[in-house]
């Protein structure tokens, strides 16, 4: 019985060896070569309508008042080729304890009118935003936002993408260190074009001094770096960024 | 049966550690730095005391005798703001011996009569001589606020403060001492 599998084995063998060089037909092969899965970008380029996004907020010799403002903005393109689903943007205050508002020349506590001179006191939430909005380049893409303005009515801000940390009825640079704006649309990919001028979306921002109605002299020649943080995500469920916080340095660096 | 679970065990930790690859979505974060806010200042720094003593070893001053201070008063800060001043914190001793005769009933801060001038302007606070007598007295200076306009950032000026004590007042006078201060407020402007 074994030597009789083993013979129809061997038979099928030949038979098929025969029939291979029987069904050898006309065939051709083509390659599709050169085949390759590059990752896309998600590039996030900050300008303004210079080169650099830097700078963008500088108010020097501040005190109460209401006339005492400062306004900037922030253009933000994708210069990758993958769109993104939507920006966030923090806050990062680096403040000094200083005498005379300028930090280039050395930190020093001061002057004899501050009446805080191992601090900044409450200055961060003295300096409330007057305006902002969230817009999108050519106009007629993405409604802009505005996040926080001021009418007849009084002061607004959007508490869906803002809240007021400490409950004064203002954003303040407070509020926005210790919190993230997210959600807001992304501008296109413009996939190694950007920045073109045309397609960015655009972060506004107006500061002002609040004048409390009583001494603010607790902050007399001190100095706040507000270094704003803008992230691309690609995915809805992502979350890049962290509130920036405060940081307060002092004479020594303590 | 042990060996296949260990197996499972293998095949879903390489299949999450697959999975962890492919949830990193992309992102991108920029910064824009080299904002600042920088706060101005309002220092008002002043230089500048005197006294007049009409007690027992003071000043040796009587009715008739006057005298100017000179204070400098100076912005220092980088901040614009407006000047007060005000005679305050009296400290009054009624000092005339008993052995004064006649005693007399006047009062130092009553008949010592002020004026003021800044960079040698006079300032007017005429509408502070409330009995109408000519003349602006210590007592009707007490705690009044008087504006000296505008102190410019950087600036100083210097504020005279002449005393006359009347050549009519009376033995009332006579070891009286009086002592205040004189309160000068920046605010900005």
């Amino acid at each position: 019985m074994r030597s009789i599998a083993a013979t129809f084995l061997l038979i099928g063998f030949v038979l098929a060896a025969a029939g291979y060089g029987t069904w050898a037909v006309y065939e051709d092969t083509e390659a599709s070569a050169d085949n390759s899965i590059t990752d896309g970008t998600l590039d996030l380029v900050l300008t303004d309508t210079t080169p650099s996004a830097d700078a963008q907020w500088m108010l020097f010799n501040a005190y109460p008042g209401n006339n005492v403002q400062e306004e900037g903005d922030i253009r933000i393109y994708n210069n990758g080729s993958i769109d993104a689903d939507h920006v966030e943007i923090s806050f990062e205050l680096s403040c000094y304890e200083d005498n005379d508002g300028n930090i280039s020349n050395g930190i020093v506590a001061g002057p004899e009118s501050d009446t805080n001179q191992t601090g900044i006191g409450n200055w961060p939430k003295e300096i409330i935003v007057l305006s902002m909005a969230y817009t999108e380049s050519p106009s007629n893409s993405n409604s802009g936002l505005d996040l926080v303005y001021t009418d007849l009515n009084g002061y607004h801000y959007n508490s869906s993408y803002l809240t007021d940390i400490d409950g004064d009825g203002y954003i303040t640079l407070y509020d926005l260190s210790q919190q993230v704006i997210t959600g807001l649309y992304a501008p296109p990919a413009l996939n190694g074009n950007a920045p073109d001028g045309d397609h960015y979306t655009t972060f506004q921002m107006k500061l002002q001094v609040r004048n409390m109605n009583y001494p603010q002299n607790d902050w007399q020649g001190d100095v706040c770096e507000l270094v704003v943080h803008v992230a691309l995500a690609q995915n809805p469920n992502q979350h890049v960024l962290s509130p920036g916080g405060v940081t307060v340095h002092l004479p020594g660096g303590s | 049966m042990k060996n296949g679970l260990l197996a499972l065990l293998v095949v879903g930790v390489v299949l999450s550690g697959l999975g962890a690859g492919t949830w990193a979505y992309f992102d991108d974060t920029e910064t824009s730095s080299g904002n600042y806010i920088a706060a101005g200042t309002l220092d008002l720094v002043v230089n500048g005391v005197g006294t007049f003593d009409t007690s027992l070893g003071g000043d040796g001053i009587g009715p008739g005798d006057s005298d100017n201070w000179g204070i400098t008063i100076q912005n220092a800060g980088t901040v614009d703001g407006t000047l007060t001043l005000k005679f305050t914190n009296y400290d009054y001793t009624e000092g005339t011996p008993a052995t004064i005769h006649p005693a007399g009933s006047d009062d130092l801060k009553d008949v010592t009569y002020i004026t003021l001038s800044l960079e040698g302007n006079p300032v007017d606070i005429s509408a502070l001589d409330t009995n109408g007598d000519g003349h602006v007295s210590l007592s009707e200076l007490e705690n009044q606020v008087i504006d000296l306009g505008a102190l410019t950032a950087g600036s100083s000026e210097t504020l005279t403060v002449s005393w006359e004590i009347d050549p009519d007042a009376d033995n009332g006078i006579q070891g009286d001492k009086i002592q205040f201060d004189i309160e000068f407020h920046l605010q900005q402007s």
